[in-house]
């Protein structure tokens, strides 16, 4: 059965007939080792920097394989087989600078949401989505010094997890057996909390008028999708967390760069325990200590550099310390095998890049983009400049991301079509 | 930057195309439609056809049967902009007086009878609570204090639509609001019951032992939190994440309510003897005292700020007087009240050492500096605590007493947790009578939990948190019958509360609803003004100046921290925002002139925002109301620095998002977005051209100019102020260095000249007709909570009209709103 398939049938069965199979999976093919690559699932993950990158420094200036790798690309020299740089991918239509970074993963401004059929859910929503009850979190998100960067297909902003501790309690902490308890009774409880409240909603919608009902419609999703959600999560109450060999340090990191690095490792962590498979993580900058030699100035000032010579340098300090920090990521990713014939990297999709194309001059055109990992076809610099006046959408690389995670969609977001040469 | 300009590279497009021969779907019998068809053809669609889009219009394709909102409102929006003259463009062929005379007769009578057609396709009449109305209601349903105390901190923010957080249409529910709808719920209920739960008054008697027993200090790295001699501590530092005076003996307070605490502390040291920058703090100011609730379950009291903690209040304490002050506070059950140096040195190890190197040598020992020791040096007898003569937070003891024995506070609701209980909740809860079906399904529910075996009181309880996440609940004007009138009163009763209180109606005013009486505009006033005094008015100034305004962007793009230190040391942000509160609170309530908005002789500051202004020094950090200087060019909102900062990015003015936001919500005239291939403007922060030159070059092309020429020159006036709002001659590059004198003169596409802003604001003055539109408008989309449609034009113009015959004031227009049909029909 392959990985298309399988999801399928799962859900077909709906969630609750198809747990205790999965359970049986797990139990005779633990997640980390056994399954082959076949079987193994894909995760994505996406980082979104607000204040972009220096443009001059992350583009190369060839196409295709032999290119030299630029200032901020050069910490990743090691892994140039392992990740695709593209040129002159951006988001049709978005203009506006720092209000619109938020579409990054999406393609839509939130306040245009209405117009999309899907809203502008981000494109790592889209994949969780797909995931249901497979894994105890569908997705989880990190915001470091700022909002979140993965929006729901209502046009909801998803709150992030913003400390180390929080994450790490999140998917390693037993919860204390009376607290399971407590909350099974809570989920019952809510459960029919819903239900008298939905009959309430189904004798007001009598008698309401016909443009009200859209408001009562998204109760009424609303509702189901609760009920689904406290249905799942019943179901990993009572279910073990992993234990891992690590540990967080004793006191908390004081710099933005141990932090942004502790980060990192539980992502990998929570990928390598299964415990979700799909991530985003939104890094705005530090409110206190930085951890970086050199920087004297706040990091949107130095996004404001107006060229200039001392600010770019500073600027491309943090910057690198970014590419670094994905670099150190992807190669823990590479060296953790999930089959014999596969990393954790083959089978996770790593996105770096912002919704912000040029920070100085607050442009929105030709976003930074970098994907690794994933299974695809790496190792180039891919161009795609503009034909006849027609730019080619980001989301046509967001729904090659997402057909190659399993979704069956043909469309995402502002996508005119699968990306062309990447396989 | 809210909206992009054009590239100083794009090359002049000479556009100039002939395209008499339109294709179009315009053509119809209808006569009057012939002319108007006419009309647009001659003189719109050049630019505005299928070869062209300016301003991202496009009128080729335009319906002239005016048979659906859309095309209703496109064609308002063209018979306005040639009643404002500003179509076509001067440089443009024009039509003549009587032909556009005829156009304008014609499309006015149009739209008059497609308001009449449309009138009955209506809005949606039902809209979901926002996040501050949930909070509100929940306050006034549940009477729950609310100062610790918020159910809605991890609700997702709001959208908003042209910066109003209340239009019905955009504010969704999500799967994850409504995870968040029975959260809170049960919290909610949970905490109206622990507030009701009987207590123990305690009176406890603290003192300096009980806060710190350390006698001395000979390491900069411990902090300057010291008990000499058994009687008092001093704290001599105000970091944010250290210490913090708490006593463990005393670890929270037993239950909500009421507090008195003593507290006998006294300044040291204010004027000290030490260099004046030594220590980075202002001398002139007096030495305050912060005492903060907070929550020890979430962290560590004395450890340092943390996210539970509110100011209780911060007192200026007398020079070298020990005295006795005392506070009246609420505290919730489980909170712990703690003190802190309030003003005092930050980066407080760091000053230390140099001090210490240079003043005080004879406490220095290799022993402080060796950060491995724990033992003072035997042959040290001078602590280097004692010989500091730095200022100094003494506190001598603190006195906590309290609750006090708690008021009947009109109905309690959750009283008699009994089924009979519910009809009444949810009279309250659904701010309207409740079917007797509604009754009947909640009382089953509540049977269901007492078949499942739960006491009947918890029963109870859980029913009302059901309640609490009903959709009649959760959205305003929930219809129970559509027909009833005394539904329609319910509703407008709603309106009503939520417009003035963002809240739940109260009993008055559901009784007056009930009465029958409340559609008649005498009763309306009168509830209104009645309304008006009651502080949850405070409501209305807040957030609708948060929305009007554009207030709530304030720290959406932090100014930054380096360049603009005082914003973070004086925390001017709050400040800022208050003074433009009460400045609006002040206009209201005396009924005040709305051009007071464009201009003013008077604001309100304390001391630092007056500092901050550059204007005469005033004492103390309470607000007041200042009469300004002749000269000053602070008067009216335009020199607030609340507007100021909200419309620049943190680091940069902008002239272009200023102009538009003065378009936006002072003229009510928002220019279209720009054409969607123009790249924004890079600044060039280097000096070499201002951003007067870069703007001039890009006005010199044709797409950019039409709306540039209107946005620009009004932002120019306002570059007298830096991205905080300080006042400014010269740009300063990004070392600081001069780079070039701010120029702050301007032409309106009138051809009316200005010098700088004080000019600019008498040309404004001129517009006051259009301000009252915009500001109707403005007030009117709050009211409603939908977006003001072309349908509300003449309840918008019957409100402007009869304002000016009563004297512009703000409350009349609040009460000509209220009393608007558009406002009692909706």
């Amino acid at each position: 059965m392959n990985q298309l398939d399988r999801r399928k049938f799962l859900t077909g069965t709906g969630a609750v007939v198809a747990l205790p199979f999965l359970e049986s999976l797990a139990l005779t093919q633990p997640a980390l080792a056994a399954e082959n690559s076949a079987e193994s699932p894909m995760r994505m993950v996406c980082i979104g920097l607000e204040y972009g990158l220096y443009p001059n420094d992350f583009f190369p200036k060839e196409t295709g394989r032999e290119y030299e790798l630029p200032r901020l690309l050069s910490p990743l020299a090691g892994l140039k087989n392992d990740f695709t740089v593209f040129s002159d991918l951006d988001h049709p239509g978005i203009t506006g600078g720092h209000q619109s970074t938020h579409t990054f993963l999406s393609g839509v401004r939130s306040d245009q949401a209405k117009q999309f059929p899907e809203g502008n859910v981000s494109v790592d929503q889209r994949a969780a989505e797909s995931v249901g009850a497979h894994t105890r979190y569908q997705s989880m998100q990190v915001g470091l010094g700022g909002g979140g960067v993965s929006w729901t297909r209502n046009g909801v902003e998803i709150p992030t997890i913003t400390r180390l501790q929080t994450m790490f309690d999140a998917l390693f902490l037993e919860t204390p057996k009376s607290k399971r308890k407590r909350q099974a009774g809570d989920f019952a409880l809510n459960r029919s909390i819903l239900d008298v409240v939905g009959e309430d909603a189904a004798a007001l919608k009598k008698r309401i008028s016909l443009g009200d009902s859209t408001r009562l419609d998204e109760y009424f999703t609303s509702i189901r999708e609760v009920e689904k959600r406290l249905e799942q999560s019943e179901a990993w109450l009572n279910k073990p967390k992993p234990k891992p060999n690590y540990k967080l340090p004793k006191q908390p990191p004081t710099s933005f760069t141990e932090e942004v690095a502790l980060f990192y490792d539980l992502m990998k962590l929570a990928l390598q325990t299964d415990s979700t498979r799909v991530i985003s993580m939104a890094i705005h900058g530090w409110t206190g200590d930085s951890g970086l030699s050199g920087i004297t100035k706040g990091y949107h000032d130095l996004s404001h550099h107006g060229r200039d010579k001392s600010k770019l340098q500073q600027l491309g300090v943090i910057e690198q310390f970014h590419t670094s920090q994905l670099a150190r990521f992807l190669d823990g990713l590479k060296r953790s095998q999930v089959s014999d014939d596969a990393s954790l990297l083959d089978r996770t999709m790593v996105l770096m890049g912002s919704g912000l194309g040029n920070a100085s001059s607050h442009s929105n055109r030709k976003l930074p983009l970098l994907l690794a990992g994933g299974g695809f076809q790496h190792g180039e610099h891919k161009a795609y400049p503009a034909e006849g006046g027609r730019q080619t959408p980001a989301c046509n690389l967001y729904l090659s991301m997402l057909q190659r995670f399993g979704v069956a969609t043909d469309r995402f977001g502002t996508s005119t079509g699968t990306l062309e040469g990447l396989s | 930057m809210r909206r992009s300009n054009s590239n100083r590279d794009l090359p002049v497009v000479v556009a100039i195309v002939f395209a008499w021969l339109v294709p179009c779907t315009l053509l119809c019998a209808d006569e009057t439609a012939s002319h108007a068809f006419k009309y647009v053809r001659d003189h719109c669609i050049r630019c505005h056809g299928e070869d062209e889009q300016n301003a991202d219009r496009r009128f080729d394709s335009l319906q002239a049967e005016l048979s659906d909102h859309q095309t209703a409102e496109q064609w308002q929006e063209i018979l306005d902009v040639i009643n404002l003259g500003e179509m076509p463009p001067e440089d443009e062929p024009q039509p003549s007086a009587d032909e556009t005379r005829r156009f304008v007769a014609a499309i006015t009578r149009q739209l008059e009878v497609a308001r009449e057609a449309l009138a009955s396709d209506g809005h949606e009449r039902f809209r979901r609570l926002n996040r501050n109305e949930y909070r509100n209601t929940i306050r006034d349903l549940l009477g729950i204090n609310m100062d610790s105390f918020d159910p809605t901190t991890s609700f997702p923010a709001d959208d908003r639509v042209d910066g109003f957080d209340n239009i019905g249409e955009s504010l969704v529910l999500s799967d994850y609001l409504l995870q968040c709808y029975l959260e809170a719920a049960s919290r909610s209920i949970d905490k109206a019951v622990q507030s009701r739960e009987p207590f123990e008054p305690v009176d406890v008697l603290l003192q300096a032992n009980d806060f710190s027993r350390r006698k001395y200090l000979f390491r900069p790295e411990q902090q300057f939190v010291v008990n000499p001699k058994g009687h008092y501590v001093d704290v001599a530092h105000s970091e944010p994440n250290l210490s913090r005076l708490y006593a463990r003996r005393f670890p929270s307070v037993p239950a909500d309510g009421y507090y008195t605490i003593r507290i006998k502390a006294e300044a040291i040291n204010r004027e000290h003897s030490y260099p004046p920058d030594a220590l980075n703090i202002d001398r002139a100011e007096p030495i305050k005292m912060e005492v903060i609730a907070t929550d020890p379950q979430i962290a560590r009291p004395q450890a340092g700020q943390n996210s539970s903690d509110r100011v209780l209040v911060t007192i200026p304490l007398a020079d070298h007087k020990a005295k006795f002050y005392e506070i009246r506070v609420w505290l919730d059950k489980g909170f712990v009240p703690v003190i802190r140096y309030g003003n005092g040195p930050i980066d407080f190890r760091k000053s230390l050492v140099k001090l210490v190197r240079k003043f005080h040598p004879e406490t220095k020992t290799s022993n402080w500096l060796d950060v491995f020791s724990t033992e003072p040096s035997e042959i040290l007898d001078v602590w280097m605590s004692d010989a500091y003569r730095g200022p100094r937070m003494r506190i001598y003891q603190m006195q906590i007493a309290g609750p006090e024995p708690r008021g009947e506070s009109g109905r309690d609701l959750l009283a008699d947790k009994r089924q009979q209980s519910l009809k009444p909740f949810l009279y309250r809860a659904f701010r309207r009578p409740p079917l007797d079906s509604e009754v009947t399904r909640y009382e089953s529910f509540m049977q269901s939990r007492l078949n499942a075996g739960e006491p009947e009181q918890l029963a109870f309880l859980t029913t009302c948190k059901a309640i609490l996440c009903s959709p009649n609940f959760l959205y305003i004007e929930t219809p129970p019958d559509a027909d009833a009138s005394d539904d329609q009163a319910s509703q407008l009763a709603s309106r009503l509360s939520y417009f003035l209180w963002s809240s739940m109606p109260d009993k008055a005013l559901l009784d007056a609803a009930a009465s029958g009486q409340l559609g008649e505009p005498e009763t309306l006033l009168v509830q209104t003004r009645r309304m008006l005094k009651d502080p949850r008015s405070e409501a209305f100034i807040e957030n609708f100046t948060n929305s009007w305004l554009r207030l709530n962007e304030l720290g959406s793009m932090p100014p930054d921290a380096q360049k603009f230190a005082t914003y973070y040391d004086r925390q001017l942000e709050p400040l800022m925002r208050r003074e433009t509160q009460l400045f609006f609170a002040e206009i209201l309530r005396k009924n005040l002139s709305i051009e007071h908005f464009i201009d003013a002789d008077f604001t309100f500051a304390n001391r630092y925002l007056a500092a901050h202004y550059g204007l005469p020094t005033i004492k103390g950090d309470e607000f007041r109301r200042i009469s300004l200087p002749k000269q000053s060019l602070r008067g009216g909102l335009l020199g607030h620095a609340s507007v100021l900062t909200a419309t620049s990015n943190g680091v940069e003015s902008s002239p272009v998002t200023r102009g538009i936001w003065v378009l936006e919500n002072i003229l009510g005239s928002p220019p279209p977005p720009p054409p969607p291939d123009v790249e924004p403007l890079e600044p060039d922060i280097r000096g070499a051209t201002t951003i007067r030159q870069q703007l001039a070059k890009h006005r010199n092309v044709t797409t950019c100019a039409e709306c540039h020429r209107k946005i620009d020159p009004i932002g120019f006036a306002l570059e007298s102020f830096d991205p905080i709002g300080s006042f400014r001659t010269q740009y300063r590059n990004s070392k600081g260095k001069r780079a070039g004198t701010v120029d702050t003169s301007g032409t309106l596409p009138t051809g009316e000249s200005f010098a700088d802003i004080a000019e600019l604001k008498q040309l404004l003055l001129k517009q006051k007709d259009q301000f009252a539109h915009c500001l109707a408008e403005k007030m009117l989309t709050y009211a409603l909570g939908r977006e003001v449609s072309f349908q509300d034009r003449p309840a918008v113009e019957s409100i402007v009209s009869k304002l000016a015959t009563q004297g512009d004031g703000l409350q009349d227009m609040v009460e000509l709103i209220v009393t608007s049909e558009a406002f009692i029909d909706d």
